[in-house]
């Protein structure tokens, strides 16, 4: 490699930098848009930045991984249940319990405040570490986090896929809804048109139908939505060494704005996004702290971290598509009532 | 973390591989999409676009003129923000794949010594699938967008399409990394050396392309786009340009998949056999050559199979990918990761495993033979019990409706009023 060791450092500065300040911005943006739809697009941003930052943490595999599991399968799985809920299911203003908000402003920023404090505190100058050896001792990052997979983690990883499994089942049964009748086939649904009064299609639900359209909003817009557009914030870039405190305090800051967002928001979807934006901060910090002790074992965790998100994203919206059936509705205060 | 022989690039070698790379890109796809049109026309006993240029072959370039001068409609009712963006997180993606794909061995640009691939890291065909997963938000997204019930249910066709779709694909990536012993791609190619993948390997080269053809939402497994039911499908609402991004996106992620699955079945750019007897086939420049052979013909059964098939119905097809495809990936895994063990690492055991493999694969086949006669036989005796007992349920028996129980057979009820039509334009 010709690729000298400042070269290198600057370039892992600029990276951390640029995707750290978009990944920041992509969970305020989160916790800020009213739409579902665009919380869920600005996450997707957040976790495909973290997944850069994976990457230039010698963590290529869960950085592919990340995008693959968190984008392409978790994030996809949270737009696909929002449109079925509905897709204009934005917050509702109202306090449902008395002054519940602004203690919870204050907790979250509090929290927040507490923990990038504490961890400024208790992590500074951390060392940088190198990953470097442990790749190389069985060949390769893949098959370095294979061998501990396979060996000294293989219950973990057996109990983790009996988890997925698990949740998978639940998710089927939860959903399920029960056929008294045999499927109508094809053949006897067109033989019921053509005998019933309307051989054609029935007209369209258009752009303009007040209700019959699945995507047209069914309240008035209520005014315009925050159009939290990405643009003039760039911060300036340093040429300076990124080390593992810069990473545990961007973990830090993804975190607390997760547990903000926890308490701040009402819809339960975008909650559970919060969660998730929660799960990939310590993941950052796992990723973070394997490359300063030089082992793989912090890659490890974060790739059982992800497992074991997909299962609880699989089993809560599922949860929340159960909801949504009886109630009609996708905020977390509706369902107080555990039988009704 | 770097493969053999990447990194060490000057930066405009890595600008010149950058811009030859998309330049091939744009002029493949126009020349597939003259080819699609006169391929189909040929199949249809029609001639196909023949005007413009010899035999036509300017004929995409001058659409693709006329799409960008046309008058861009943006209907009132759309998400603006994330209207735009869709066909930009569709296209970008399209060309971020190519990246990882090699063309040939090392040849010299200009003197100075390179491997015909613009970058190759050790996840690199795991980096083709993380792409392709971001480009699916630009078909979602596109449809939520468009604010209209045609491009939604688009979109949600192809959310749940791409996922189901995406996981029978990486499953049968797990074949080919277990015998390359790598994710590389330009290490997958070093290990066909000998024998390539699609003989060794052939259930998962089965498994991809299936799958390959859902992935890019082709015939017959269009479902996103299927113009009978849905209009256009995501990309109703949009004209001009952003249309025309759609339509690039779509047929680079043709010209992708079919590169990956040169690169991970097809030996990548080596030679195939007769001329690989030529011991200059696999050198200098020549590879090239070969590779895109091997692409263009996956580009032509692309276009066969939608001259040919019916598109299926938006069920069948989910419970093909779910219920056939996903336990066959999954069944076949299991079989080539215990004959690569059997095999071993240094291959002393080929021929038993494979003597092996081929006595249980005829034993399967005459069990399943014997299994298929029991079955009929069981079918038939049940179905005459059936006719036997089925006996129809009065569901007011009770005083109360009741629903039949699964099996059961309802009584024609005949006090019931007949169910008033709803007035459709109320």
């Amino acid at each position: 490699m010709t690729v000298t060791l400042a070269a290198q450092n600057a370039g892992e500065a600029a990276v951390f930098w640029i995707c750290g300040a978009l990944a920041v911005l992509g969970a305020m943006g989160m916790l800020f848009s009213r739409k579902a739809v665009h919380s869920a697009l600005f996450l997707a941003m957040t976790m495909i930045n973290l997944a850069i930052l994976y990457v230039s943490l010698s963590a290529p595999f869960l950085g592919m991984v990340q995008v693959i599991v968190y984008t392409g399968a978790i994030m996809m799985l949270f737009l696909f249940v929002l449109m079925v809920v509905g897709v204009d299911s934005s917050d509702s203003l109202i306090e449902t319990v008395k002054n519940q908000r602004a203690p919870a402003i204050l907790f979250g920023l509090g929290f927040g405040v507490l923990l990038v404090g504490i961890l400024g505190q208790g992590t500074r100058d951390l060392p940088v570490g190198s990953l470097e050896e442990a790749n190389s001792v069985t060949g390769g990052n893949l098959q370095g986090l294979a061998e501990l997979i396979f060996t000294q983690y293989v219950f973990a990883f057996e109990v983790t896929s009996t988890l997925l499994i698990t949740a998978a089942l639940g998710a089927m049964i939860l959903t399920h809804q029960q056929h008294y009748e045999p499927k109508a086939t094809q053949r006897e649904l067109s033989q019921a048109r053509f005998k019933g009064p309307h051989p054609s299609a029935l007209p369209p639900p258009g752009t303009f139908a007040r209700h019959n359209a699945v995507d047209t909003p069914a309240l008035l817009p209520d005014g315009t939505s925050s159009s939290t557009t990405r643009c003039g914030h760039r911060r300036h870039l340093r040429g300076g060494k990124v080390t593992t405190d810069h990473y545990i305090a961007l973990s830090a800051i993804l975190f607390s704005l997760g547990a903000f967002g926890m308490l701040f928001r009402r819809n339960a979807i975008v909650v559970f996004m919060c969660v998730e934006l929660m799960l990939n901060a310590s993941n950052l910090a796992f990723v973070a702290f394997a490359r300063m002790h030089g082992n793989l074992e912090g890659q490890v965790f974060a790739f059982f971290t992800m497992v074991v998100a997909a299962a609880e994203v699989v089993v809560g919206l599922a949860i929340i598509v159960v909801i949504f059936r009886t109630r009609r509705s996708a905020s977390v205060d509706e369902p107080s009532l555990l039988r009704f | 973390m770097n493969v053999a022989g990447f990194g060490s690039d000057p930066f405009w070698l890595i600008l010149l591989k950058v811009v030859a790379l998309f330049a091939l890109l744009v002029v493949i796809v126009l020349l597939t999409i003259w080819g699609e049109r006169r391929v189909v026309a040929r199949m249809q006993s029609r001639v196909g676009p023949n005007r413009v240029g010899p035999f036509g072959l300017l004929q995409s370039l001058m659409d693709g003129f006329k799409l960008a001068l046309k008058e861009e409609i943006i209907p009132r009712k759309v998400e603006l923000g994330v209207y735009v963006l869709a066909p930009i997180l569709s296209a970008v993606p399209a060309f971020m794949a190519f990246a990882v794909i090699p063309f040939g061995p090392e040849v010299s640009i200009f003197g100075q010594t390179t491997m015909l691939q613009l970058t190759d890291f050790p996840v690199s065909v795991l980096y083709v699938l993380a792409i392709a997963s971001i480009g699916i938000y630009g078909i979602v997204l596109a449809g939520w967008s468009s604010g209209s019930t045609y491009p939604l249910l688009g979109g949600l066709r192809s959310t749940a399409q791409m996922i189901s779709y995406e996981i029978a694909m990486g499953l049968s990536f797990v074949a080919v990394f277990l015998f390359a012993g790598s994710a590389s791609t330009s290490e997958i190619v070093n290990a066909q050396t000998k024998l390539w993948y699609v003989l060794l390997l052939l259930p998962s080269f089965v498994i991809y392309t299936t799958s390959m053809v859902g992935e890019t939402n082709r015939a017959p497994f269009d479902l996103p786009e299927a113009e009978g039911e849905l209009v256009g499908g995501f990309h109703t609402e949009y004209s001009s340009l952003k249309f025309a991004m759609f339509f690039l996106a779509e047929y680079i992620n043709m010209v992708t998949v079919s590169a990956l699955a040169t690169t991970l079945f097809l030996g990548g750019w080596r030679a195939p056999w007769p001329i690989s007897i030529w011991s200059g086939a696999n050198e200098g420049w020549w590879p090239m050559l070969w590779f895109l052979m091997k692409v263009v013909s996956f580009i032509f059964v692309f276009i066969w199979l939608r001259g040919t098939l019916p598109r299926l119905r938006y069920d069948q097809f989910m419970r093909f990918g779910w219920k056939v495809l996903i336990p066959t990936a999954l069944a076949w895994i299991v079989v080539a990761s215990v004959a690569r063990y059997a095999i071993g690492p240094d291959g002393s055991a080929y021929l038993q495993v494979m003597v092996a493999f081929g006595f249980s694969l005829v034993l399967l086949i005459i069990s399943s033979y014997f299994a298929q006669v029991h079955r009929d036989r069981r079918a038939e005796a049940h179905e005459a019990a059936e006719a036997a007992s089925a006996e129809p349920v009065d569901p007011f028996a009770g005083g109360h409706p009741v629903p039949p129980m699964p099996g059961q057979e309802l009584l024609e009820p005949s006090n019931v009023p007949a169910v008033e039509q709803e007035p459709h334009n109320a």
